[in-house]
């Protein structure tokens, strides 16, 4: 199926992103992306003194990956700190992308809206291309893409929960209101079934990390999220049945008198 | 590593120097700063079978050792614990350890892990005792090696090739020119705690933070440690700090009248795989990529160095 997209006037072919911490090893993240099939990986800078180039023999190791490197802000918490970050991150990484986290509250990591539309305003008006990190709220998603933000990545559930997706009905809001943005779930996901499910919902992507780098084995469950990406996209793409209240016989039942198929119906 | 592979070779005779890039006063390797736990199995998780072949062959060598060095030590069990908030990762850590088929576990509700650990916090109501694993006093195992391990030149920065030894063993770790060698910095807090009596090592199961509680005689403990992919061996941060004291008041609140008696960091070395090396590089035999299981498996590592050393001496 040849479903190729663009982030920020980047092809890509795969759908699902992935998050490169908590693996057990470097050897096994590598073997999870590679089973994926993903181009883009995600990588937080803060607690790697990235000042001093801390980091950079596992920086050296994703750059080697063959794939987009996206660095986030994560553990930021206000708009300047982020912006600061970001803009190592771009010597870093030599890229202007940048996934916006800042963390409003610390205990379910839930991004801070208010300094994230600061956030993303002094970003993009610095040249980047931000990739917002952001709850399901239609009004902050609105404000995202009125500063710049061609990519919006609203959350399932809260980072790490496993929950899956809480609040479809606010999902699928963004996908009608916000069709021009690319929408990337970001975060609650834990199995393949919730992939699945916000592809079918018309979502561009879907980020990932703690359902892989803490299955008992992440790569075997990095394939099985691929598969589930491209099953809830094909099936976005092949425009699902429409919902009934009632049932339906796939066949009539040509063997009753049509007032009994009537009294069915 | 290099003072026990030293200590090794000069009881097969050997005359072995011992080049040293820190002072004496101001030790700066992973062991001097490691917790020193020899967990055999809760580490299974995040490693393999091959390092838990390791680490189950080093825990009598360890005994034997200890012993022999009167290096005080402790098999008790280490505990593993989770807050009631994430008793889901405590029963995917049982999960694992099932699906590994590690039969060296005990399950515990409230009343058994009270019984089993007096000093945890009341709130914990569940909890998985790992019974073969066990820890060793670092610093005194260090100070009972310095005089065994043959004559140690201190603040002697070298390069291997450069020595002139029938064996030349490289054990530098993070300190390391090898290039698939990264650095990960670990982050500890020594405590004196007075109100606190734990027995057994504690390890805190946390959606962010990966936590332990070293004990050591006399109320003295080592918690840590922090995991961060950074080269850069800077003082430890707040953040840092607050999330490992967070974690030892949360397991016993006597730990607020602790006094803190050393914070440090050490960088560990590792390989893509985090598994060690004892492989020869022209004429140096290397042993390095220990991760942050260093005194787990450093025993079945000394074995493996021991015959590449007897090898080449023959």
């Amino acid at each position: 199926m040849d479903d190729k997209w663009s982030v920020y006037d980047t092809k890509l072919t795969s759908r699902l992103f992935l998050g490169t911490a908590r693996y057990p090893s470097l050897a096994v993240l590598q073997a999870a992306i590679k089973k994926s099939g993903t181009e883009v990986v995600t990588t937080s800078l803060r607690r790697q003194n990235p000042s001093q180039k801390g980091g950079k023999s596992f920086w050296n190791k994703l750059q080697q990956l063959d794939c987009w490197v996206l660095p986030n802000t994560a553990g930021c918490h206000t708009a300047n700190e982020a912006t600061t970050l970001a803009q190592m991150s771009r010597e870093i990484f030599q890229t202007d992308w940048i996934k916006l986290e800042v963390t409003g509250d610390e205990y379910n990591l839930q991004p801070d809206p208010f300094e994230l539309v600061v956030a993303a305003d002094q970003l993009v008006k610095l040249g980047f291309k931000v990739f917002a990190y952001t709850t399901e709220d239609l009004v902050l998603c609105s404000r995202l893409r009125d500063v710049g933000c061609e990519v919006i990545m609203p959350w399932g559930a809260p980072i790490g929960t496993g929950k899956g997706i809480l609040n479809q009905y606010a999902l699928e809001t963004l996908r009608n209101r916000l069709p021009e943005v690319s929408l990337v779930l970001d975060a609650g996901v834990g199995q393949p079934s919730h992939v699945a499910q916000a592809m079918e919902l018309g979502f561009d992507g879907v980020l990932l990390n703690t359902a892989i780098a803490t299955a008992d084995d992440p790569a075997q469950m990095a394939e099985a999220m691929k598969y589930a990406t491209l099953a809830g996209r094909t099936a976005y793409l092949a425009g699902p049945m429409a919902e009934s209240g009632t049932a339906n016989p796939s066949t009539p039942n040509v063997d009753l008198p049509f007032w009994q198929n009537r009294q069915q119906n | 590593m290099g003072r026990l592979i030293g200590w090794q070779c000069v009881k097969k005779q050997h005359q072995v120097t011992l080049y040293e890039k820190a002072s004496r006063n101001t030790p700066q390797s992973a062991a001097h700063v490691a917790a020193s736990l020899l967990a055999s199995t809760s580490e299974r998780p995040e490693s393999d079978d091959a390092y838990m072949a390791m680490a189950r062959s080093s825990r009598d060598v360890w005994r034997a050792w200890c012993d022999e060095l009167s290096v005080p030590y402790a098999f008790d069990g280490t505990l593993v614990v989770a807050h009631p908030v994430d008793v889901s990762l405590l029963e995917k850590f049982e999960t694992t350890l099932r699906r590994h088929r590690i039969p060296e576990f005990v399950k515990l509700g409230g009343p058994e892990l009270q019984e089993v650990e007096p000093a945890l916090a009341s709130h914990f109501r569940n909890g998985i005792l790992l019974e073969t694993e066990g820890w060793l006093d670092n610093r005194a195992l260090l100070e009972a090696l310095e005089s065994r391990c043959g004559n140690i030149l201190y603040e002697h920065s070298v390069e291997p090739e450069d020595l002139s030894a029938d064996c030349v063993i490289d054990c530098r770790g993070a300190g390391s020119t090898n290039p698939e060698i990264r650095a990960i910095r670990g982050e500890i807090i020594r405590l004196f705690a007075p109100e606190v009596n734990f027995t057994h090592p504690i390890r805190l199961l946390h959606p962010k933070y990966r936590v332990y509680i070293a004990p050591r005689s006399n109320h003295q403990y080592v918690v840590g440690a922090t995991q961060i992919e950074s080269s850069i061996e800077c003082g430890v941060t707040v953040q840092g700090a607050l999330e490992l004291l967070s974690a030892a008041y949360s397991v016993n609140p006597g730990f607020q009248d602790a006094e803190i008696t050393e914070i440090a960091t050490g960088l560990r070395a590792a390989f893509d795989d985090n598994l060690p090396r004892v492989q020869w590089h022209s004429s140096v035999l290397e042993v390095n990529g220990l991760y942050r299981h260093g005194y787990s498996i450093g025993p079945a590592i000394v074995g493996q160095a021991m015959e590449q050393i007897q090898a080449c001496a023959n």
